[in-house]
């Protein structure tokens, strides 16, 4: 099954209008198709950003038996064209069978019939070639009555389907085959389809007619002067004279004229027939045969011409996955799980600051509210750690202090990345001092601009979790933003009340 | 081309400086690695490869965040009479400690070694602090070349000109800022030549990268603006034909005609979020006020157009709702426009046919109802700042206050709509708002479709 309809997509065009029905069945949501199988495949097979959406597109309407719709509308159409050319031999077999009435053989006047045979054509091809500059422009051809029955068929067509998929995929192709140059060119190959086997009708019914009866061909006129009609007739004659049709001398024209008192002479009757034959086949028929070869032909050139509009929604949204920037390759050093740890949970804090403290900042940017904070009066300034080197400093001068009765405050940001180089100088700060511990974290109002609402609070959780391992009590961890003097002074404020001095407002 | 020579980019830095973002951008796979605010995220090398040609000729590796540098640098010194740099990382990649606590450090100096160039990736909200000392110390034993990638410089809080200095001042001069929240593709390119300098037997395969890249932008900018006229052409062409008599038929369709450009201008949402697939939705849908891929504001309320100074328009008349109008017979194709077409006999007959026709349901008492200009401005302005917040240059030039759509100006504002919008006007049949099924005249309706592309495009500048 799905080899037979891989085969019946043969043409790149076939390709493209099945790509433009996918295109339109997931636009409307029809769709409930697995593209992942054949995206990957698309891309494994490479190519062009067209080829790739052809490849997954063929993939994707051959599950859903598009081929087979696309197949059907084809024959279809080409059923209703032949529908049309047949329409088209009837009624021109039926205009020749009116024009040389069988019932009035005898004395038939040749222009009559040939106006009668060609004229409307004549017409019809005149008015085609009028409009030709405004139809290759591109303008909104073909108006409505021509579109009606195109339309019709395609409403025929969509009833004869079952599921959504082949209804949206016959829209589409009607939409694609009815517009632009191959709607044009589609359309005036019909239309002179059709007129060349009108023509072809009435070339047999002529031919018949003129062999089973007997016309007297003649001209007439009351008022041109007879001169104009002998030049008339060998200037027409000159066209099918080259095809070998049309031998009329001036004397077997002038002969022909309609005279009461003497029948045309016998020999013409078999060159008149030639010059109408030959009419019909050099000023009818070679026309509406080349116009209908170059409309082929276009149609041809059109459909090779036809392409993707690979900009629209429909098929650009694909470009990130059919056309991927990376590949990925995958973990090469894999994790071992040995650092592994969850953070803990622990609530808000109220610090050792009582006595005498010493504040140490741990790569903080000054507060706004200055340095040393404002927290106690006789803090003592170790500074703040950029690196190493300071913070081995400020604990060889804490160990200077160790005699007093003494608190550390460690002042870290919550801006900083709570990492084990971190928690080795927190672990430090614990090693390097006996007495009691706290840290403050600041630039929370920081954090909030860096961190949404769940960055924050796993970034205050992981700053507890590796206080508490570095041994910290977790009461004795402070959130207070220091850049904030009406946190700070509230802060006081409630602490000089002897109040409960959780940080958290 | 010679083969297949790959480039081998280490991602590298302290911890939670936004490496695996990094790679996420320049990757445009949004799903890779895993990120969070959290330090050591990434306890892996992972590793990714960057098409070029269709082939993946780029190979980047993540690499899990330098944390314990100062450590790492003590111990590294001890092993200093072992040779060079290089020597003593090996020789620290053989010791105990590179198995134990400093694990994540010994991957990283692996994936240093085996790489042709390191991007140094730095939080430039920080300010340069002894571990990142320490860092680049550490690498700079590796002997690799290296380019400090400056993350974060679109925040308010960027040192980007503190770092500069300070990086100058150890030799570091291709600095590159690279922010990977406010995406520009103007950065991506200076980061991709920074590794062209300092690699040129790379410059070929660099410069083959930068062309397709700078390509992929223009399409990801053309397929943008094609989406959106994709659904103004929709909208403008919309019509439901009522009898203007009965004013509970009107208000019906109205509303429906309301309900389903709300859900094409929604689908449009949904596909400019498809088509920019790298970049972050929640940043851009968070600035924007786009909740659950739609507008906050309804795009009927006449709050949401005097936001972008335009009126409610003639939609209030005989029972249509806000933002839909009455196409009046007038407003149809007229012989004067048909003979600007070209008066020929095919544009004559089609005025004529469709003129006919309209004249006839007129006086049947048959109406269209149709989006409102003022509608489909505002659909243009919402779209166009989506996509422009989408395309987002690095800079600070789109404050809060223009994203949340206050002070921004509808297009076309006092005057014409475009003239492929006023031609969708009088084809009906361009819609599959109204008319999902029918054959639509594709080649036509897609003629004005990218002359407003274009025009779009312009405006996106």
């Amino acid at each position: 099954m799905a080899d037979a309809s891989a085969q019946r997509v043969t043409t790149p065009f076939q390709r493209r209008l099945l790509a433009e029905a996918w295109r339109r069945i997931e636009e409307s949501g029809g769709s409930q198709a697995d593209v992942t199988h054949a995206e990957l495949a698309a891309v494994a097979q490479g190519g062009t950003f067209e080829t790739r959406v052809l490849n997954r597109a063929v993939t994707l309407a051959q599950g859903a038996d598009l081929p087979r719709a696309l197949d059907a509308l084809q024959q279809a159409m080409r059923r209703a064209a032949w529908a049309l050319v047949l329409l088209g031999a009837l009624v021109g077999a039926a205009a020749a069978r009116s024009t040389l009435n069988p019932d009035h053989a005898g004395l038939v006047n040749f222009y009559w019939v040939l106006v009668a045979l060609l004229g409307v054509h004549t017409l019809a091809l005149l008015l085609w070639l009028v409009s030709l500059p405004f139809f290759l422009s591109g303008g909104h051809l073909p108006p409505t009555p021509l579109r009606a029955p195109f339309e019709a068929l395609a409403r025929t067509l969509a009833s004869t389907v079952a599921g959504n998929a082949q209804r949206t995929a016959q829209s589409a192709w009607m939409s694609v085959l009815g517009s632009g140059a191959l709607g044009r060119w589609g359309l005036s190959a019909l239309l002179h389809a059709f007129w060349l086997a009108a023509l072809g009708g009435m070339l047999a019914v002529t031919l018949l007619m003129l062999s089973a009866r007997q016309f007297d061909f003649v001209w007439e006129t009351t008022i041109l002067p007879d001169e104009a009609f002998i030049t008339l007739t060998e200037r027409l004659q000159e066209l099918p004279a080259r095809l070998g049709l049309g031998s009329l001398d001036r004397e077997t024209i002038q002969a022909s004229r309609r005279a009461a008192d003497r029948p045309p002479p016998p020999g013409a009757r078999r060159g008149w027939s030639a010059l109408l034959v030959g009419s019909l086949v050099a000023y009818g028929m070679l026309p509406r045969a080349a116009l209908l070869g170059i409309s082929l032909l276009m149609l041809r050139h059109s459909r090779g011409r036809y392409r993707l509009d690979l900009e629209l929604p429909g098929y650009a949204r694909l470009r990130p996955r059919l056309m991927p920037a990376s590949r990925r390759i995958g973990i090469v050093d894999a994790d071992t799980g040995t650092l592994g740890a969850k953070p803990g949970e622990s609530r808000a804090a109220r610090l050792p600051i009582a006595r005498e403290t010493a504040v140490l900042g741990i790569e903080i940017d000054p507060p706004a509210t200055g340095w040393p904070p404002a927290l106690a009066a006789g803090a003592r300034d170790l500074g703040i750690a950029a690196d190493r080197a300071d913070l081995d400093s400020a604990l060889q001068r804490l160990k200077a202090l160790q005699d007093h009765p003494l608190s550390l405050l460690v002042v870290c940001s919550l801006t900083a990345s709570p990492d084990r180089g971190m928690a080795r100088v927190l672990r430090d700060c614990r090693a390097a001092h006996h007495g009691p511990i706290a840290l403050l974290l600041t630039q929370r109002a920081r954090m909030a601009l860096r961190l949404d609402e769940k960055g924050c609070r796993e970034r205050e959780e992981d700053w507890r979790r590796i206080a508490a391992a570095a041994g910290f009590d977790a009461e004795h961890i402070l959130l207070l933003d220091l850049d904030d003097a009406e946190e700070l002074r509230r802060f006081l404020l409630a602490r000089d009340e002897g109040q409960d001095a959780g940080g958290r407002e | 081309m010679n083969g297949e020579t790959k480039l081998r980019v280490a991602i590298v830095g302290h911890t939670n400086t936004g490496k695996t973002s990094l790679l996420r951008t320049l990757t445009r796979d949004v799903a890779f690695g895993e990120i969070s605010a959290r330090p050591g995220t990434t306890r892996h090398v992972e590793a990714t490869s960057l098409m070029v040609g269709g082939r993946p000729r780029v190979e980047l590796y993540d690499t899990p965040g330098l944390e314990d540098s100062a450590t790492l640098l003590a111990l590294l010194e001890e092993h200093r009479e072992r040779g060079d740099g290089i020597d003593r990382i090996r020789a620290f990649l053989d010791s105990a400690a590179a198995r134990g606590e400093l694990e994540q450090e010994a991957k990283v100096l692996r994936q240093v070694l085996d790489s042709d160039v390191l991007l140094y990736v730095i939080d430039a909200r920080e300010p340069m602090l002894g571990r990142h000392r320490d860092e680049l110390t550490v690498l700079g034993l590796a002997a690799r070349p290296l380019i400090p990638v400056l993350n974060f410089t679109g925040s308010g809080e960027s040192r980007e000109a503190a770092w500069r200095e300070h990086l100058a001042r150890i030799g570091l001069h291709a600095v590159v800022a690279f922010d990977t929240v406010l995406f520009d593709p103007a950065d991506e390119r200076r980061l991709y030549e920074a590794v062209q300098a300092m690699l040129a037997p790379q410059y070929e395969l660099l410069q083959q990268l930068i062309e397709e890249r700078e390509a992929a932008w223009q399409a990801l900018k053309r397929s943008a603006a094609a989406t959106v006229a994709d659904l103004l052409v929709d909208a403008a062409s919309a019509a439901r034909r009522v009898r203007e008599a009965n004013a509970a038929e009107m208000k019906a369709q109205s509303a429906l005609l309301q309900e389903r450009v709300r859900e094409r201008e929604q689908r449009c949402i949904r596909q400019l979020m498809e088509l920019f697939a790298f970049r972050s939705e929640d940043v851009v849908a968070e600035r924007l006020a786009i909740e659950d891929g739609r507008w906050r504001m309804d795009l009927f309320a006449p709050e949401t157009l005097r936001r972008f100074g335009l009126s409610a328009g003639t939609g209030a008349v005989k029972g249509a709702a806000v933002g839909v109008g009455i196409d009046v017979i007038t407003g149809g194709l007229s012989l004067g426009m048909a003979a600007t077409l070209g008066a020929t006999i095919g544009a004559l007959w089609s005025t004529v046919d469709r003129f006919g026709r309209r004249l006839l349901d007129r006086l049947r008492g048959y109406v269209d109802l149709r989006v409102d200009e003022n509608t489909l401005r505002l659909l243009a302005a919402r779209e166009l700042q989506l996509i422009d917040a989408l395309l987002r240059r690095g800079h600070a030039s789109l404050s809060q206050v223009e994203l949340k759509g206050d002070a921004a100006r509808a297009p076309w504002q006092g005057a014409d709509l475009p003239a492929a919008l006023r031609r969708a006007r009088h084809h009906p049949e361009w819609s599959t708002l109204t008319a999902p099924v029918a054959p639509v005249p594709e080649a036509e309706r897609a003629a004005a479709l990218h002359a407003l592309q274009e025009e779009l495009l312009q405006r996106l500048g």
